[in-house]
């Protein structure tokens, strides 16, 4: 097919998933689950083998696809670079491991990690320093990223993280509270929760 | 076809003298800080077995059938009566909240000593979240046994 073939939205998704193909090194099968094929591309095998030679002239991609892919890989990098800067290389192994989590880990039951809780994570290591805390990484059943640290005294403190929200367990209190991913709302609370 | 909410409220209880396993596994155990997390409760039904039916190194056996994958492993398990399940439930100590108890389940994961901590109102009309401080209260009555 000629590029004059192509609507303008196509070779936007070409672009796209040009840049996808490029950065990640997928495999083969991998590709075949994120990209549609246009129906008068070359042959299957030809076409991938031929595929990074001829991005955006043999095939197309469905570009919500093709985005979300990328914006799911950014989201995972971002959420192991804070991790394992602000708590360690545990931590980061650890999450890298739940992100290979299948849906029903849990004798059937337990949610695959959630993208919306890694972003959540990423933007609260922004916000507050956890590395002087001891904090051990956790994930709930639910697939949210969940962190615990024992506070000076000894109590529990234990936070599941949502995309713009954070659930506080506080042992001491035995208190359960919603806080929003706020940096104020943050730095205050974790001020009085050393 | 899957049991209704009212079939599962209404399955035999366990009585209070029994003893249950729940296996301690990533993500819910982290061996190298030595610790789990009170998520290993939190939610509903919530899988464990019973040592009066099978022994513990049998249970064990299914834990890593069921559970053990190429790259997790099972660290051991946490072992509570259900009198101490039951009295971590809100409404045991006075409140409104849920209602815990321990029923049979042994059907659904081809383990004859699964069963599941179930929270509920106190008719067990419905089902009630296990939150989080529920949860930690169940944690702490745990002893662990670290493989």
């Amino acid at each position: 097919m000629r590029e004059s073939e192509v609507s303008p939205s196509a070779l936007q998704a070409q672009r796209v998933g040009a840049v996808a193909l490029r950065g990640k090194g997928l495999t083969t099968s991998g590709l075949a689950n994120r990209i549609h094929v246009a129906p008068y591309a070359l042959p299957y095998n030809e076409l991938f083998s031929g595929i990074t030679r001829h991005v955006g002239v043999r095939w197309s991609v469905t570009e919500e696809q093709t985005l979300q892919t990328l914006a799911e890989k950014r989201v995972k990098e971002a959420a192991l670079q804070a991790a394992r800067e602000k708590l360690g290389e545990h931590a980061a192994y650890r999450l890298e491991r739940f992100m290979t989590y299948q849906e029903g880990w849990d004798s059937g039951r337990g949610g695959q990690l959630q993208l919306g809780s890694l972003e959540g994570l990423t933007k609260l290591l922004a916000m507050v320093d956890l590395g002087n805390r001891d904090a051990a990484i956790f994930m709930s059943p639910d697939g949210n990223v969940v962190v615990n640290w024992h506070r000076n005294q000894g109590s529990l403190l234990e936070i599941e993280i949502f995309q713009d929200t954070i659930l506080c367990f506080d042992e001491a209190e035995d208190s359960e509270a919603f806080l929003s991913m706020d940096r104020f709302a943050v730095g205050e609370y974790f001020s009085h929760h050393e | 076809m899957g049991k209704s909410e009212k079939e599962l409220l209404e399955r035999p209880v366990i009585k209070d003298d029994e003893v249950v396993l729940r296996a301690l596994h990533e993500p819910f155990w982290d061996s190298e800080a030595n610790r789990g997390t009170p998520s290993a409760f939190v939610g509903n039904l919530i899988s464990v077995s019973r040592v009066a039916i099978l022994s513990e190194e049998a249970i064990l056996a299914i834990f890593r059938r069921d559970l053990e994958t190429e790259s997790r492993v099972v660290n051991g398990f946490a072992e509570v009566d259900v009198a101490s399940i039951r009295g971590c439930g809100e409404t045991a100590n006075g409140g409104d909240g849920v209602f815990l108890c321990v029923v049979e389940d042994p059907i659904s994961t081809d383990n004859d000593a699964h069963a599941e901590i179930m929270g509920s109102d106190e008719k067990k009309t419905a089902f009630k979240k296990i939150t989080r401080g529920v949860a930690n209260k169940i944690l702490q009555k745990c002893k662990f046994k670290v493989l």
